[in-house]
């Protein structure tokens, strides 16, 4: 979990760098995000439930800013599929594929 | 039959749901704590019997601190229902239970509902009810509020429970407790009657405020000092709780539960408050922004309307009053309704799903920095919707000057009366930025709230800081049906003032306008009473159009969109145009931080005055137009450093 951890946080990073000169709030919002798998990295491997914790958060957060981005375009009739957009609906797609997956984990 | 049914428990156990499931009736239902402060009365037939079932407000225990937990203890004490439903969560029981104890003090028909079973069974919890009823000694019935389970068993039992003689079912203290009730209770018997005698003995040996002042008359303090016992008889209490929960309920294994994880991550200590920042900023981008299509779309069709009109009324007097006042001036507002509906429905999503009682929590570090607690964010964050039940939310402080503190911030948090105003201003001046002009414009709103809340607490409320205790709720998935009903009663009220008190006021704008010279507006009474108005305000920049907008603006806040609609579609440029005109960048957003901060609606000064007095209404008068002239002064200020 945790190298999958990585590799979004990784993207997400580079995600914040890609939005920040067409729309610095929403690439604001991405970097906090990202925290969200930052901070799961640094949890203990002792504690694998604490991990799985951060995957779910963070995948319904950029899920739901996904979402939300994709509406957003669709209503100015402004689809863009630019790599900011093409990389933030994916990460939005793995997070709710994650979410699903890891919510078995707990009771 | 009638038979009276009172319905209390711990706050946010389900009561409103059960309410709703038990009557028919459709209270909204929130996921968080604190949600009824008054009490609440519905009728069911069941069985050829009439039930008037009473929703109270949630409590802990009837040691009442707060005024709602007040209103609930008063009403079980003095309106004596024939039956009392006593709601327990099925995931935490134990408070519950105490509060069930403490009832059957007062000798009454009392029943035992487990709420929440369906989620219990979910995380592999079995509630044994027969051996809850062994000990207890009172009915018990399971219930699941959100699938109907155990509704009619309810009704059943509530009809065949009215109908049994009333026996007394009372906790056995230890041998040495029980002697000095007892001792206490016979001095107290000649005053207050035999049954209750014991009740009243138990809170002045708690050291209950209420009961001591109530028996300040007898000599007691020689006997006994008042609260001598509180620990003991709660330790004694909650040891015998502890005993039937472990004896009723099956023990469960320690994974983390799906809430605990969410909640690891949502209340962490350091991406907790950004986290909600984010969201809050999502959830306005969303709303104006997303939706903004849809505004513009009825901004057409009002414009279109008015044209139709003028050409077939042409331009005498009626048609000036249908055109300019009534679509003029309602349909400037009507505009936003998508943009409020939207922003209502995902607030609706964040509270139905228990996220905004986190954020409440989270928040409840910075909010012990101003001497309030995370109650007082939850008061905030009502605020965001309406002053009026945020003002009301406060009831269920135990700290009066905290209440006084919250009440005289609350104001300062931008309503969604307020809404039609920046989004007016934010689609001329700052079209490119819209979400984030308003977002910050709210941001700023809750920011000068917790300054307020600190200058207050400094300089005149010199107080202690007070302790915030939140039971979190359970995380859910929003149902769809108290969604809509969530957006319909918040909105509704929004239409509901469009067609009653902006409709009126639009009228009677339109005559200040139109008269004396229909030709010229700026010879009309509403000009007249905008330039005695504006030289107060001119260091902001405010000419006499703003100012009459600021002025009529104090009824309601949409009002000053309405003004800005007639004043400007009475000659040919369009509204944006003129408004162009009239503010440059920086004092129209100095102009929306003054109307974020100025004076309360008439609506919100009523609540003021009957939760704390006239006295506050003037103070808050004053001091929100002193805070506003203040804040708008400094944009003012630096905008003119910068731009």
């Amino acid at each position: 979990m945790k190298f999958l951890l990585l590799i979004e946080w990784l993207a997400a990073f580079l995600l914040f760098f890609l939005m920040l000169k067409d729309d610095a709030m929403l690439a604001f919002c991405v970097l906090i995000f990202s925290l969200i798998y930052l901070f799961g990295l640094l949890e203990s491997r002792k504690d694998p439930q604490r991990i799985h914790a951060h995957g779910m958060v963070g995948g319904i957060m950029f899920f739901v800013a996904a979402v939300l981005t994709f509406l957003n375009d669709l209503a100015r009739f402004e689809l863009k599929f630019n790599l900011s957009r093409t990389l933030l609906i994916l990460l939005g797609l793995v997070g709710l594929i994650q979410a699903r997956a890891v919510r078995k984990q707990f009771k | 039959m009638t038979i009276r049914v009172a319905l209390c428990g711990n706050p946010n156990v389900g009561k409103t749901s059960l309410f709703n499931a038990l009557t028919g009736m459709r209270q909204y239902v929130a996921n968080w704590p604190g949600v009824t402060v008054e009490v609440k009365e519905g009728v069911r037939s069941w069985k050829g019997h009439q039930l008037i079932i009473t929703d109270l407000p949630g409590t802990y225990s009837l040691f009442a601190t707060s005024l709602d937990e007040k209103i609930a203890r008063d009403f079980l004490l003095y309106n004596t229902p024939d039956v009392v439903v006593v709601v327990a969560d099925a995931l935490s029981m134990e408070q519950g239970l105490y509060l069930l104890l403490e009832i059957l003090e007062l000798e009454a028909r009392a029943i035992l509902v487990v709420n929440a079973i369906d989620e219990a069974k979910k995380k592999g919890l079995i509630i044994d009810k027969q051996e809850l009823s062994k000990h207890l000694k009172v009915p018990v019935v399971l219930t699941s509020a959100l699938t109907g389970e155990g509704i009619h068993e309810l009704l059943d039992c509530i009809v065949s429970t009215a109908s049994t003689e009333q026996k007394k079912v009372l906790f056995n203290f230890s041998d040495e407790t029980e002697k000095m009730i007892q001792q206490l209770a016979t001095l107290i018997k000649t005053q207050v009657g035999e049954s209750a005698s014991r009740w009243f003995a138990i809170k002045y040996l708690e050291g209950d405020p209420h009961t001591v002042k109530q028996l300040s008359q007898f000599d007691l303090q020689s006997t006994v000092k008042p609260g001598s016992l509180k620990s003991r008889i709660a330790r004694e209490r909650y040891d015998h709780i502890q005993l039937i929960v472990k004896e009723s309920v099956a023990a469960i294994s320690k994974e983390l539960s799906m809430s605990e994880a969410i909640d690891h991550v949502l209340t962490h200590k350091f991406i907790g408050i950004p986290v909600f920042l984010a969201l809050m900023y999502l959830a306005f981008k969303f709303a104006f922004e997303t939706v903004q299509p849809l505004s513009d779309l009825l901004e057409t069709a009002f414009g279109r309307l008015a044209d139709l009109v003028r050409a077939h009324l042409g331009d005498g007097m009626i048609a000036s009053m249908l055109a300019d006042g009534v679509l003029g001036g309602v349909g400037a507002v009507l505009v936003f309704v998508p943009n409020i509906f939207a922003l209502f429905f995902l607030l609706g999503i964040m509270e139905d799903s228990g996220y905004l009682p986190r954020a409440a929590f989270v928040m409840d570090r910075v909010m012990y920095s101003l001497k309030l607690s995370g109650r007082s964010f939850m008061s905030f964050l009502l605020g965001f919707g309406c002053s009026v039940p945020a003002v009301l939310s406060t009831r269920g402080m135990l700290d009066t000057r905290e209440r006084i503190v919250s009440v005289l911030s609350v104001p300062f948090i931008s309503c969604s009366a307020r809404l039609p105003v920046y989004l007016l201003i934010a689609s001329i001046f700052f079209s490119r930025n819209q979400g984030m002009v308003v977002f910050s414009i709210y941001l700023l709103s809750m920011f000068a709230a917790m300054i307020s809340s600190l200058v207050l607490n400094k300089v005149i409320f010199k107080g202690q800081r007070s302790v915030f205790i939140l039971e979190l709720p359970r995380y859910r998935l929003p149902s769809f049906k108290n969604l809509a009903l969530y957006t319909w009663l918040r909105g509704k009220h929004f239409l509901v003032k469009a067609g009653t008190i902006i409709f009126v006021s639009s009228l009677v704008l339109w005559a200040l306008m139109y008269f004396p010279n229909p030709n010229d507006v700026t010879q009309s009474f509403a000009a007249q009473i905008g330039r005695a108005v504006s030289f107060v305000l001119k260091p902001l920049k405010f000419d006499w159009r703003a100012s009459t907008a600021l002025f009529f603006g104090v009824a309601a806040k949409e009002i000053i969109v309405s003004t800005f609609g007639m004043l400007f579609n009475t000659t040919d440029e369009g509204l944006a145009a003129q408004l162009s005109q009239l503010f440059d960048p920086v004092t129209a957003f100095s102009f929306i931080v003054f109307v974020m901060a100025y004076i309360p609606c008439f609506a919100t000064l009523a609540t003021i005055k009957s939760e704390i007095g006239t006295k506050y209404v003037v103070i808050t008068i004053f001091y929100s137009l002193f805070i506003a002239y203040v804040l708008a002064l400094a944009v003012r200020m630096m905008g003119g450093i910068f731009v």
